[in-house]
């Protein structure tokens, strides 16, 4: 279980999080709010790679993450399949190379991931992140550049892969994920 | 279009020899200045000396030596000081010092110290080392934070990180640290040679031309010099971009 208590956050003068509470137990969970409003803060902070300014954060010592971040984040010279291998070292290649031809194309898997489309990037992002062997799942924007068939497909692919984690996704578009527990960011 | 910027870098290249051909012939004194021809021919003259030969190839292994040296100190100290920042203060006025010390000081201290067969190597070190330690440190500070920041949640391997992280981040730092130490070594390892006098060296074929007022000669061995240090440019060079790939 992860627990935001009362989570304050500014960055220089702008304060991002105001006494922001919420709790994330068993299941998947969508955080849901306009943009700019801290969603992104909020993983962050639940990633522990910035710090609160005020409030608390707890969740289990030992948890661990795998992460789908807003920016892709991948290894940009290196090809679609290494990206995958580079942070799932337990994976086979053959079950790495079956997972990323669910969501991509054959000849995207020896690309480099620099040559790869805007849509292709966010979908190998997402196949590294659900190989990954973790506790708690985290994607940020996931559907960004993704037609409705693709989208609909990375659903699927996220849900399929998930194995009982706990799931947190942030996403302006709601289509799909409509049993998910919402958690609003407010204003 | 790689061929026809060979031809335009000859093209060019033949320019300047007809430029330094025609000075040589309106000075008309080959104390002041030996022509290309005399020089090629100087250069002749010289090889068909087996010495020549030895002396070339220990300059050389000697600056490659001190270039190692150099560049494995200041990778190593570079990364430690990446990583505790009271080592970066520590070596910050030392690397200072070092890089505006004239090198002719070094030479005399270090001929003081360890004697004229091992100048060049100690003068190679000490100037590739603070370009090294500069570069790389630089290279590491501007790692991309936010990649460390995947590496530190998908718990990657340190090992994993140097290569798929640090090393791509280094590369073009890696690059211009060898290009220059590898030419800066070399101009530092040579006039430590002519000031030193080690026997067999280019710096003492220099030093020999100079008092000989045998210009071509000495215009021969800079030719050597400057080949050399080309050469062996180009192969780490190479062998820094295949590792690097």
């Amino acid at each position: 279980m992860i627990e935001l208590k009362n989570v304050t956050k500014s960055y220089d003068d702008k304060k991002v999080l105001d006494s922001f509470s919420a709790v994330f137990d068993q299941g998947s969970y969508l955080l849901k709010g306009p943009s700019g409003i801290g969603k992104t803060t909020c993983i962050l902070l639940i990633l522990g790679l910035i710090k609160p300014d005020d409030g608390e954060i707890s969740k289990p010592s030992d948890m661990r993450f795998s992460v789908c971040f807003q920016e892709d984040r991948l290894f940009e010279k290196e090809t679609a399949l290494t990206n995958v291998l580079a942070v799932n070292e337990d994976v086979l290649v053959s079950d790495a190379t079956s997972a990323i031809l669910e969501l991509l194309p054959a000849d995207a898997l020896n690309k480099k991931a620099g040559e790869l489309s805007g849509g292709m990037k966010r979908r190998l992002a997402v196949v590294r992140a659900m190989l990954h062997d973790s506790d708690c799942v985290i994607l940020d924007e996931p559907f960004t550049g993704l037609d409705d068939e693709a989208r609909e497909k990375t659903i699927a692919f996220i849900r399929a892969r998930l194995n009982g984690r706990l799931l947190i996704v942030t996403s302006h578009d709601e289509r799909g994920l409509n049993d998910l527990q919402v958690v609003n960011i407010e204003g | 279009m790689k061929t026809k910027k060979y031809i335009r870098t000859a093209v060019i290249v033949l320019i300047w020899l007809i430029i330094w051909q025609v000075l040589a012939l309106v000075i008309n004194n080959s104390i002041l200045l030996s022509g290309p021809v005399e020089t090629f021919m100087a250069l002749i003259t010289l090889g068909s000396a087996p010495a020549f030969y030895l002396s070339v190839g220990i300059t050389i292994g000697k600056i490659l030596l001190g270039f190692l040296i150099g560049a494995l100190a200041g990778t190593v100290l570079s990364l430690l000081s990446y990583r505790f920042s009271i080592v970066k203060e520590f070596l910050s006025p030392f690397v200072s010092v070092i890089k505006s010390i004239p090198i002719v000081s070094f030479i005399i201290i270090a001929l003081i110290w360890a004697g004229s067969s091992n100048v060049t190597i100690i003068v190679s070190a000490v100037i590739s080392f603070p370009i090294f330690y500069k570069n790389i440190l630089e290279g590491l500070f501007v790692t991309d934070q936010k990649m460390l920041d995947l590496a530190k949640v998908f718990q990657m391997k340190t090992s994993k990180k140097i290569r798929y992280i640090y090393l791509p981040s280094l590369s073009s730092h890696i690059k211009s640290a060898v290009s220059l130490a590898v030419g800066m070594a070399f101009r530092g390892g040579i006039t430590a040679e002519v000031i030193g006098q080690p026997v067999r060296s280019i710096g003492n074929g220099l030093y020999r031309a100079k008092i000989n007022l045998a210009t071509s000669d000495m215009l021969a061995w800079t030719l050597v010099a400057v080949i050399s240090a080309f050469i062996i440019e180009r192969i780490i060079s190479f062998a820094v971009k295949k590792v690097l790939k």
